[in-house]
């Protein structure tokens, strides 16, 4: 993999933004843009737009990823100064004891407190989870006023997890999904098409693809195509039957997931193109999530629409994995794909 | 905060392997201390001697840390696990350390919701459901991580408000470099007596690095340094001591009457706060082991408060540590003769 | 038999694989000579103009509930998924039919009776006969779609079939249409056969974008209530079309309501008033569309709907068809 893609995979999936809080990933993605498109706009949810070409002729292609992580956010400040969490997106409670945080704008360092176990009862460890509403953030203060000026209601909560490489050709990190689809629609939007290209960074997919709802609606585009990180269930003793994709196996291509069904026929191009390239692929294996791309679908009269990912194993966890080859595999196919749509009819 | 801090906490040595710790230990003992042992099962045993080697107070604290073992492999190169004495609800999301011929890292993560059956949410993941991902095929994951091999908390402090600190194996290294402080307040000072500073393996699981270094050591006071609950939100006030309120005191059975006497006079002569707690037959600690080496050892215990024991977030405050580090130093230039005929009922020796 | 209701139910289509009843209702309308146009998402829309009158959209839809294949194990047995709503104890034992042909069986992992207890899709696996995986996979793939197989059959004033939802209201709008489109009509009539219902009544959303109108009916199925110890709902087979008042997604615009009741009167037209707590139509999707469109709905009464045999009355149907004429029609 480019250096240049990995330096921007690290700087995204490092960036902080929860659902409604993208304003960092949106810096760095107008950073990486600056004059590669004709302009950016953002609109009141925060979608951030990318756009070129748009005086083109031929289909308006909507590339999209979405910018928000699934975190945690502050509730509730004690006297004693400790900080109550809500979940920003869906995370499995059992995933939220003894991790490191970053509190706030100024990245307050902290840690999701576990009781020591010394004091809980094995009855206790082995049967009760701990929900979200009864773990508490401990920064080190004393007091909530030592905290004025510098932790809020309502401030976003992160994990602190690095990103690095890992195993045998993985890359380690959070928010994958979906900075890994950021990552590559930027680096797709560096090419100048002979299409126009509406460049879609979403806001608040992990509550609803919200952004995608009002930005497609903005420019509703002929054709869509949404880059996420998906679920990769090939761990532990999960069955086969059940790991939805696999990680090596290439780039996912959603057929039918929890929200839609995707365009049939692009499909299909999309998967003549990787067979004429020689790039693997692989299909969603279970009808399962949601993407943006549901959204994007059904915008005024209709859009045809795709969703493909980079296979992901622990998404909305605090650490996740992707291999580099898929990565790589997924750009390949996303940019093969456009070439050969700008030499055929849809 | 001491730089030992990041170097101890940061190593990797579960209960059995606490031989890694040595070099980092020895090179910080270097100049403070006198003759530096080791004995067979791993303890290290660190001599600053005094006028008279006729009699020695032992400070005692453990270098091992909880973790897992690994007990299997599965078709996908997963590493199965038995853990001890660790919640098993926080391995869920968490990067891990895997010990075999090398060290790898791992990571324990959840199957997604839509592989769940519909009331697995709502329980805690059964222990033998738990796999370590090292991401490599498992023909080189064999050859890589034999069965039993050890598997930590991954390393890394974060620096928190006030002074305070979060990390894994706070305890107890904490206290093991309590104990180098102590030697390095006491480089210049003539003791009356030898002082042993016991560094000692398994704690966590069966004390017999507190057995084997009391009978190595037969010093006549012992007091292990150790962690003890620091307050904690949402647990009752009457089962902490308050973070950054001073090192606690064990009060009970295990503690010799002569020992606390001198802890509590020490601790005045600083005047440093303190928490007294109460123990019953046991406090837990390297303590309950060695009173009842050879013919006997007049314990103590000290703690250093500490939120989230047996962790990855384990969190202390610098000020107790500090704290903790003068009243040892305290209490070793108050084990004199004047003591000793007080613990023995005579002042003749 | 009805041959135009079996050759209705007896194409091929689930959810967003509408080609092949979309073909078979263009055949049935081609001699009316009608316009009409396919939307980005494949809803077939007829337009019968008529400038200066408000435009009605109908909307009956195409699709059928089905599975998709998500894994072919190493003896030749397929896992599935849900492509609209799939009740497990509905699956189990029946035959499932691929485009090209291939049947299978819906079996459950039976290594327990507490499977049964609390059954989910994902301990039934689909068996097409296949002794091996490289054999199963010359006949299927992963990504295939399949829906329930099985002849259409008459019984009595009745026909029992999969996918009467809505093949049936697909036949009551190719009817009307029939009967209505060549006269002077009340509106300017938009006929949509609209697509990917099951999965969210997603085809009706945008084809009402694409139409604007100021008003709608729909033609789905409803459920029933007239069989033994059934779930309460006051709706019987053989009681006339049900004019809906309510569903989970929607309260019909009383206006519609009415204007339905209304015409079925003045015609003399039998008719039932329905309340149903559970599901939903196109109407619900077309009701908010922009500023918003006065809906109704005319339902035809359906037993065992989202099984392989549902049942209609065809008495009920026909009731449909004259109701919507006579809406339609000065």
């Amino acid at each position: 993999m480019e250096q240049t893609s990995i330096e921007l995979l690290k700087k995204l999936t490092e960036a902080r933004g929860i659902s409604g809080h993208e304003d960092e990933v949106a810096a760095i993605l107008r950073t990486e843009l600056e004059g590669h498109v004709d302009r950016f706009e953002r609109d009141s949810i925060k979608n951030l737009f990318a756009i070129k070409g748009m005086d083109k002729p031929g289909p308006n292609v909507m590339l999209n990823a979405h910018m928000d992580e699934v975190g945690l956010y502050v509730t509730h400040i004690t006297k004693e100064g400790y900080l109550h969490i809500g979940k920003a997106g869906g995370i499995d409670d059992r995933l939220l004891l003894g991790k490191k945080v970053l509190v706030g704008k100024d990245r307050l360092p902290g840690v999701t407190a576990i009781k020591a176990v010394h004091l809980s009862t094995h009855e206790e460890t082995s049967t009760t989870v701990i929900k979200a509403d009864d773990i508490v953030v401990d920064v080190g203060a004393k007091s909530d006023k030592e905290l004025a000026g510098k932790a809020a209601v309502g401030d976003q909560i992160t994990f602190d997890t690095a990103f690095g490489t890992f195993g045998d050709g993985y890359l380690v990190g959070k928010a994958f999904d979906d900075r890994v689809g950021c990552a590559i629609v930027a680096e797709l939007l560096k090419t100048d098409w002979p299409f126009s290209i509406i460049g879609m960074f979403s806001a608040q997919e992990e509550v609803g693809t919200k952004g995608a709802m009002v930005g497609a609606w903005r420019y509703p585009p002929d054709i869509s195509i949404t880059v996420e990180g998906t679920i990769a269930a090939d761990i532990g003793e999960v069955k086969d039957y059940q790991e939805v994709s696999s990680l090596g196996a290439g780039p996912v291509l959603t057929i039918k997931d929890g929200g839609m069904i995707t365009d049939h026929r692009l499909r299909n191009q999309l998967i003549e193109v990787a067979k004429a390239s020689g790039l693997p692929w692989q299909f969603k294996r279970m009808p399962a999530g949601g993407t943006d791309a549901r959204s994007i679908q059904l915008a005024k009269a209709g859009v045809r629409a795709l969703a493909v990912a980079v296979p992901a194993r622990y998404i909305h966890s605090p650490v996740s994995l992707i291999k580099i080859s898929d990565y790589e595999n997924t750009s390949a196919l996303l940019s093969k794909f456009l070439a050969q749509l700008a030499t055929t009819e849809a | 905060m001491h730089k030992l801090v990041e170097q101890l906490t940061s190593a990797y040595a579960v209960s059995g392997d606490e031989r890694r710790l040595h070099d980092i230990l020895r090179s910080a003992l270097g100049d403070i201390t006198d003759e530096i042992h080791d004995t067979p099962l791993g303890n290290l045993i660190a001599i600053r001697k005094g006028r008279s080697s006729e009699h020695a107070i032992l400070f005692a604290a453990h270098l091992d840390e909880v973790g897992a073992w690994v007990t299997r492999i599965n078709d996908r190169g997963f590493l199965g696990i038995h853990c001890h004495s660790v919640d098993e609800r926080v391995w869920p999301g968490l990067q891990v350390v895997v010990h075999g011929n090398d060290s790898l890292p791992g990571i324990i993560g959840l199957k997604p919701v839509h592989v769940m059956s519909h009331d697995e949410m709502d329980k805690p993941v059964a222990p033998d459901e738990l796999w370590i991902d090292v991401g490599l095929p498992r023909e080189q994951v064999l050859k890589l991580v034999p069965i039993g091999s050890t598997v930590t908390f991954s390393a890394g402090i974060s620096h928190l408000m006030n002074e305070r600190f979060s990390g894994k194996t706070q305890d107890d290294r904490l206290c093991g470099v309590a104990l180098v402080q102590a030697l390095e307040l006491l480089k210049d000072v003539t003791l009356p007596y030898d002082v042993v500073m016991a560094f000692t393996v398994q704690e966590e699981i069966t004390g017999n690095g507190a057995w084997t270094s009391g009978y190595v050591a037969h010093p006549d006071v012992g007091i292990a340094v150790d962690v003890t609950h620091a307050d904690t939100d949402g647990v009752p006030e009457h089962k902490t001591i308050p973070l950054g309120g001073g090192p606690g005191i064990a009060v009970g059975p295990v503690v010799n009457d002569h020992v606390l006497e001198l802890i509590r006079k020490s601790a005045k002569a600083v005047e440093i706060p303190t928490s007294e707690e109460p123990c019953m037959a046991y406090s837990g600690t390297d303590a309950d082991e060695l009173q009842l080496v050879g013919s006997g050892i007049a314990a103590g215990v000290l703690s250093i408060p500490l939120r989230y024991m047996h962790s990855p977030v384990e969190t202390a405050d610098q000020v107790d540590v500090d704290r903790t580090a003068r009243l040892i130093a305290e209490i070793a230039k108050g084990f004199d003769a004047a003591f000793i005929g007080e613990l023995y009922g005579t002042d003749k020796h | 038999m009805n041959e135009l209701i079996r050759t209705l139910t007896q194409a091929w289509g689930p959810t967003s694989y509408e080609d092949g009843i979309r073909s078979v209702i263009t055949r049935e309308l081609d001699s009316l000579h009608l316009d009409y146009k396919v939307d980005a998402l494949g809803n077939l829309i007829y337009c019968i103009v008529a400038p200066g009158k408000p435009k009605l959209l109908l909307s009956a839809h195409m699709d059928q509930i089905g599975i998709i294949v998500t894994h072919v194990d190493k003896d030749g047995f397929l896992r599935f998924g849900a492509v609209g709503g799939l009740d497990p104890y509905k699956v189990l034992g029946h035959r499932f039919v691929f485009a090209n042909g291939t049947v299978g069986v819906a079996a459950v992992e039976s290594k327990d009776h507490k499977t049964l207890e609390h059954l989910t899709l994902d301990k039934l696996f689909l068996d097409i006969g296949s002794a091996s995986k490289d054999d199963a996979v010359l006949h299927v793939a992963v990504g295939d779609f399949a829906v329930y197989a099985g002849d259409c059959v008459q019984v009595g004033n009745r026909v029992t079939s999969a996918a009467l939802d809505d093949r049936i209201g697909c036949y009551v709008l190719i009817e009307a249409l029939k009967a209505a489109a060549a006269k002077e009509l009340n509106y300017e009539t938009y006929a949509m056969f609209s697509v990917q219902e099951e999965i969210g009544i997603k085809g009706a959303k945008v084809g009402a974008w694409g139409v604007q109108p100021d008003l709608a009916i729909a033609l789905d199925v409803t459920a029933w209530g007239d069989t033994p110890e059934s779930y309460v709902l006051d709706i019987g087979l053989g009681k006339g079309p049900a004019i809906k008042v309510k569903d989970a997604g929607m309260v019909a615009t009383p206006a519609v309501r009415d204007l339905l009741i209304e015409t079925a009167k003045n015609h003399g037209i039998p008719f039932q008033l329905e309340v149903l707590q559970g599901g939903t139509t196109d109407a619900a999707a077309i009701q908010t569309n922009a500023s918003g469109v006065p809906t109704g709905v005319i339902s035809i009464p359906d037993r065992y709907v989202h099984s392989a045999s549902e049942m209609v009355d065809l008495g009920d149907v026909e009731g449909c068809i004259r109701l919507l004429v006579a809406v339609l029609l000065k």
